[in-house]
């Protein structure tokens, strides 16, 4: 038996309707702003993008070498309730490799830091993943990729003040909306990169959705992506879509070092696929 | 006819009483509806095998399925640290993989679990109104059905969620009694007589205000669904207020 009708995440619509989500938010520039200028070499060079998910298989060929890692686990002895463990680990569930393949293919030159923050216990992931936001804001960390979110609104406050810390710190928080129709944070803040799928698998191409609350778009179904022990899977997710945002502000943050969140976007939505509009897919 | 009942005898008699109170009290047959559930969710997204799993401490346990493979999986107990099934119930992200077989840790897992390997995996968190992960819906081997099968299991996950948490409630019930009665022995108690008699003496009576707050929660129940989640987010606010904690 084959695998049935692709299937369209939630929050993915306004990419798939006819005519796209329109027209994206282009400036007339004095002269066009060009891929070159925007990617540079496309090399991501020494730009610090983290993974924070299931840990990252350095082993595997779609990612080759991880720069560091922090594994973040509850723990009641401790007075924040959080253990910070530094030195390689393993992925738990192969996502987390998945999503670092898919930022390495785009910006092969990038320093990846994995932050697990999916422990042995099933308890406590929302505040790991918390802390692991916060850690990543405070260790300098230019790029975090946050293929997960939470629907507990307990977790809103803490997850606005991060958004507006990384912000005030030129740190680039990319978010994948949930595949299920429920809004999640941090997801829904217009401070992050929200992505959600676009059509398609090439990952060179990038959408812009003004409308919100998915603002880009990329390739994220139906699509090859590494996973445990060396294999690759075909698989459908936003998840898989923000790694590609991901790596295209990678290739940015390292031809324009210090560029801000709100100069990242603007520079973004120049390159989408439907930045013209005369765009039509 | 002696009345007492020797060590072992009673230890049996507990034990029984423990695996039966539970089914017993069921207001509904919560498993049968799951396993119709499962058979409805299989029909509509013409798919191989549907099943339904509990997180239960640590683990993910097979209620019921539908399918091929139903009977094998049904009553399966497996780690949630591991699979797409335990990463779903790790982080409430529902997952879908198209071409699992270039897993091959996967594949031999499901294959041992199943009796079959399946080409697609498609798996949506059972979530509660505070997104904690009760369970997960799993579909094997979609095909074309009538609707969007992210959906429609998302949908199932949406009904399934208090037939899972009246499952895991009535679960505790009997070790809740056993656990009881063995604390009570431990305690000194030559025989559960006496034993039990304490038990009951030293149950605390609810006090004035904690039986006026149990009357308005009566009241609560019968306010419309959004009114009650307001309600429920004050008082959870000002529980977390009383009680200085660290910030998360």
């Amino acid at each position: 038996m084959t695998a049935g009708d692709s299937i369209l995440p939630a929050w993915s619509e306004p990419f798939h309707a006819v005519g796209g989500p329109g027209a994206g938010p282009s400036l007339a520039f004095p002269a066009a702003l060009t891929t070159d200028w925007a990617y540079g070499d496309r090399s991501g060079r020494g730009v610090r993008v983290a993974v924070v998910d299931s840990g990252v298989d350095a082993a595997h060929e779609s990612v080759r070498h991880v720069e560091h890692y922090v594994a973040v686990d509850r723990d009641e002895s401790t007075e924040s309730g959080i253990r910070f463990t530094e030195g390689p680990h393993d992925d738990l569930y192969g996502h987390g490799t998945a999503c670092a393949g898919i930022i390495r293919q785009l910006a092969p030159e990038v320093e990846l830091v994995s932050v697990r923050v999916l422990g042995e216990n099933l308890k406590g992931s929302a505040g790991a993943f918390a802390h692991g936001v916060e850690w990543c804001i405070e260790q300098g960390v230019q790029i975090i990729n946050l293929s997960m979110s939470t629907a507990s609104e307990r977790w809103a406050e803490t997850f606005w003040e991060l958004v507006d810390m990384a912000t005030y710190r030129r740190v680039l928080l990319v978010s994948a909306m949930n595949n299920e129709r429920k809004r999640t944070i941090p997801s829904e803040l217009a401070g992050v990169f929200s992505v959600a799928c676009a059509p398609g698998t090439d990952r060179e191409r990038v959408w812009c959705n003004p409308a919100g609350p998915a603002e880009w778009g990329a390739a994220g179904i139906d699509v090859d992506v590494p996973w445990l022990g060396g294999s690759t899977i075909r698989t459908t997710g936003n998840s898989f879509a923000a790694p590609v945002i991901a790596g295209h502000l990678a290739r940015i943050v390292a031809t324009h070092p210090g560029i801000n969140p709100w100069q990242a976007k603007t520079v973004l939505a120049q390159l989408a696929t439907n930045a013209s509009v005369s765009f039509a897919p | 006819m002696s009345t007492m009942a020797s060590p072992g005898n009673l230890t049996r008699q507990l034990a029984a009483v423990a695996d039966a109170l539970g089914p017993v009290l069921a207001p509904v047959d919560q498993r049968r509806q799951l396993v119709d559930l499962c058979a409805l969710l299989r029909m509509a997204t013409a798919a191989a095998s549907v099943s339904i799993a509990r997180v239960d401490g640590d683990d993910l346990y097979y209620e019921a399925a539908d399918g091929t493979g139903a009977a094998n999986v049904t009553g399966m107990r497996l780690a949630s640290n591991r699979g797409i099934a335990g990463y779903v119930a790790r982080t409430g992200q529902s997952l879908v993989v198209d071409e699992v077989l270039a897993d091959p840790r996967f594949a031999r897992d499901v294959a041992e679990r199943v009796g079959f390997l399946p080409t697609s995996l498609l798996v949506v968190p059972v979530v509660d109104g505070d997104d904690t992960v009760l369970g997960v819906v799993s579909v094997l081997d979609r095909g074309s059905g009538t609707g969007d099968p992210l959906a429609l299991a998302s949908a199932a996950g949406h009904v399934a969620a208090p037939l899972l948490a009246l499952s895991a409630t009535l679960g505790r019930l009997g070790p809740l009694l056993v656990r009881a009665l063995g604390d009570a022995v431990t305690a000194g108690e030559v025989t559960l007589g006496p034993a039990l008699h304490r038990l009951a003496a030293d149950l605390d009576e609810p006090d004035d205000a904690t039986l006026e707050f149990a009357a308005l929660l009566a009241d609560v129940r019968l306010l419309p669904p959004a009114t009650r989640q307001a309600i429920g987010r004050v008082v959870r606010e000002t529980v977390q207020l009383a009680s200085p904690r660290r910030r998360w």
